[in-house]
């Protein structure tokens, strides 16, 4: 008797009786932006922006800009020309792209001297910065989904906090809703796959949002695939306070991480898709799977074996400064591996 | 003509055998690794002895001899199936099919355990009778739980109901692809003489469980249809458009199945080009299925393939074929019955696809040197193989799924006293009519 084969039938059964979250509509996207520098994950992010746009036939506004973390007067005067260079550059992409339609927008770019001139009229103080006018036309332009070209290079934690300054600030900016898609030097493609990792710790509220966005950028040819990551160090935290319940000595990690992940799956089979949905995804039915031990070592099995179009993740503490420990592992780890990830707020 | 053994040979080969045996009934070990030891260590040996065979290039017993194409193409039917039935599996038809069967029944505890044993019965027809059992004996552990019923009961009548099932078509179980494979039996004659018994013994199922578990009309109806009313048949569904494609690659399979003599190709041919329209149409992955895939039964098969072979090459299945026909009564119908007891006997003490594996060739054997209706002694086998399984806990893979389901779920054991009580009850009432069916049907000329 196949065990393994009893368990899979036992957890299809297990959600029949159990009241189901049905997902019925999920948010389309319309409007995708991505910014341009003059870095090469700065082009990669245009490249994968506009294959998405053409995937999902939606707007795209290129955002040329440089330098955002320096003052305004200075900017205009170190890259007015490499702004030019750079508005170039996404010209001619746009036109030897079969199909793609874009709006460049540059912050400061050719028409230079009247944003200057726009700038002095509304600044409010010597302060202000390109940073704050991108989060100005990020915030108006409407733009869903922002892909942004991350300088990540090596794996430390040192790399991870100078990960391109202009782009903590942006992720970080709590007055943006928009998903941010981060783009490493490694890769300028994007596969038609989304893997969405969900930690046993996020509410089933949370989980839903992350799997309406996943479903947003699913096309009837998209492999989906959920995995639920129970944590090592949940399943200590959780084995010790049941120590303290039961005054034993020995914490049972064994039955800690068996009733952890038995929650998991359950969360999991609880969603269901209402049928026009699943009709949209016709070759992917989203799966899904639990997996219990290291965040890290987990995402990168996963992205080894599925070779992700883009990896999605949710980051719950978007109202504090930083993205929160589960999201920012996982962020870490798929660009490490030269993956596309986004990290999503709504 | 009187068959001749070479002490040597037969020695060497039945210690084999009998080890292998050993270590296949033993629970300590696994049974698939005891039946490859085996048949590694026959194929060493019977080259080693250098035992002539004419059909091989060599003039003696090489690799080629020990594995023949009908049991590679046995071997390719059950993949077919397994692979077919997993994939419909995964995609939710059975759970779909179950969840509204139960709600069908509303909750009443006689329509359930008729409802549920006529389900147990169509997906072991169908499907087979292991997964049957999973499907059905989870659903109604859950199901009982709600329903606040003992589900005792229930299992019984569906472990019967896989025995009973297990007779409705070719690829039900595997005595009947063993057995069937060398009597060349299609599946549409299959269809035709299994069915109609299959469904008259779980009548007779029945008759015997419904008021030996003094199974009752519900007291308060309209709340037993509420509780079942809260199942959702679409619950194991996680796309509809792979549950509907599953349906659809399920019934060609089958179409396929009824009409493979028609279009002139092996049921294992179809099986594996249904499980490869199945794959395709899926969108899974050949890693994810081959991981998914029972190779421990293909193994086991295998070695249990060579072994029947390597004691048909040192003649130990002709010796045994002739002292049966010695036996044996000169009468087909009386010959035939005895054998359908013996072997419900045998099966119901031995695996059964051990029985059907080695009894197999050795009724074709003994059926075409003495004369007698081949048809008749294969049904006998497959009757008896499938019916004697049912007798013993041990007897039939199902009812060791079956009891584990239980004990997993409720923690009560059903021992082999009550075990035989219920079930041996039913297996002896089952003898006794399929005798009879045998007989009517041998004197109206079907065999």
């Amino acid at each position: 008797m196949s065990e393994k084969k009893l368990d899979e039938i036992e957890t299809m059964f297990k959600t029949a009786t159990k009241p189901k979250t049905i997902i019925d509509k999920y948010p389309v996207i319309e409007h995708i932006g991505c910014i341009l520098d003059s870095s090469t994950q700065g082009f990669n992010a245009l490249q994968v922006a506009s294959s998405l746009a053409l995937r999902l036939k939606t707007k795209l506004d290129i955002i040329v800009s440089e330098d955002f973390h320096k003052p305004l007067r200075l900017v205009l005067e170190s890259n007015d020309k490499e702004l030019e260079t750079l508005s170039t550059t996404a010209r001619d992409f746009v036109k030897g792209t079969e199909d793609l339609k874009a709006n460049i927008k540059p912050i400061i770019s050719d028409k230079v001297q009247q944003a200057f001139d726009l700038f002095f009229q509304k600044k409010a103080s010597e302060d202000e910065t390109l940073f704050g006018r991108l989060v100005e036309h990020i915030k108006t332009s409407g733009i869903q989904v922002c892909v942004l070209g991350v300088p990540l290079f090596v794996r430390s934690d040192i790399e991870w906090e100078s990960m391109g300054t202009y782009v903590l600030k942006l992720l970080r900016e709590r007055e943006l809703h928009a998903n941010w898609l981060l783009v490493s030097a490694k890769q300028n493609i994007i596969a038609d796959s989304v893997l969405a990792f969900v930690s046993v710790e996020q509410q089933p509220a949370s989980i839903i949002a992350l799997y309406r966005r996943a479903l947003s950028f699913a096309t009837e040819h998209t492999n989906f695939k959920i995995v639920g990551i129970v944590e090592d160090n949940v399943i200590e935290t959780l084995a010790r306070l049941e120590i303290s319940d039961d005054s034993s000595d020995v914490p049972d990690l064994e039955s800690a991480r068996n009733k952890l992940v038995t929650n998991m799956e359950e969360t999991l089979g609880s969603i269901q898709l209402q049928s026009e949905i699943d009709d949209v995804i016709i070759e992917g039915s989203p799966t899904w799977e639990v997996k219990s031990g290291h965040i890290a070592e987990i995402v990168r099995e996963y992205i080894e074996s599925e070779h992700p179009g883009i990896v999605f993740v949710r980051s719950v503490a978007e109202i504090s400064e930083n993205l929160d420990p589960f999201a920012e592992i996982v962020t870490r780890q798929v660009l490490q591996e030269g993956f596309n990830c986004l990290i999503v707020w709504d | 003509m009187v068959v001749t053994l070479d002490p040597l040979h037969v020695v060497v080969v039945l210690i084999i055998f009998l080890l292998t045996y050993i270590g296949i009934i033993n629970p300590k070990f696994d049974k698939t690794l005891a039946a490859l030891l085996g048949a590694v260590a026959a194929t060493i040996v019977l080259i080693f002895l250098r035992i002539p065979d004419s059909h091989a290039s060599t003039g003696y017993v090489s690799e080629q001899s020990l594995l023949h194409f009908t049991d590679a193409s046995i071997i390719a039917l059950i993949i077919g199936t397994l692979i077919i039935v997993d994939i419909a599996q995964s995609s939710g038809v059975f759970h779909f099919l179950a969840i509204k069967i139960l709600k069908a029944s509303k909750g009443d505890p006689q329509n359930l355990l008729i409802y549920f044993g006529a389900l147990t019965l169509i997906l072991s027809a169908l499907v087979n009778n292991i997964s049957a059992m999973m499907i059905v004996g989870s659903l109604t552990i859950l199901a009982c739980e709600r329903l606040d019923l003992d589900p005792k009961p229930y299992i019984i009548t569906e472990l019967s109901m896989t025995t009973a099932g297990g007779i409705m078509t070719l690829i039900s179980s595997v005595p009947n692809i063993i057995i069937s494979q060398p009597f060349e039996i299609d599946f549409v004659t299959f269809l035709i003489i299994g069915a109609p018994l299959g469904i008259l013994t779980m009548v007779i199922s029945f008759v015997i469980f419904i008021p030996m578990f003094n199974i009752r009309r519900a007291k308060d109806p309209e709340v037993m249809r509420l509780k079942v009313e809260e199942f959702d048949e679409w619950s194991a569904v996680k796309s509809r458009t792979a549950f509907n494609r599953s349906i659809i690659v399920l019934s060609i399979t089958i179409l396929g199945f009824v009409f493979s003599q028609q279009l002139g190709v092996s049921l294992a041919m179809v099986a594996v080009a249904g499980a490869v329209i199945m794959i395709v149409t899926s969108g899974k992955k050949l890693e994810y299925i081959f991981e998914k895939l029972d190779w421990h039964l293909v193994a086991f098969f295998l070695g249990l393939f060579i072994l029947i072979n390597a004691l048909d090459i040192v003649h130990i299945l002709d010796f045994i074929a002739e002292a049966l026909a010695a036996i044996l009564p000169e009468d087909d119908f009386f010959a035939a019955t005895i054998l359908l007891w013996f072997i419900s006997v045998i099966s119901g003490i031995v695996d059964n696809i051990v029985v059907a594996a080695a009894f197999g060739p050795i009724l074709l054997d003994v059926a075409i040197t003495e004369g007698y209706s081949q048809a008749l002694f294969a049904w006998a086998a497959i009757f008896g193989a499938n019916f004697g399984g049912g007798i013993t806990p041990i007897g039939a893979p199902s009812a060791v799924v079956g009891l584990a389901i239980l004990y997993r779920k409720t923690g009560e054991k059903i021992g082999w006293g009550e075990f035989i009580k219920t079930q041996g009850l039913a297996t002896v009432a089952r003898l006794v009519i399929t005798t009879v069916y045998l007989g009517i049907l041998f004197s109206l000329g079907f065999f």
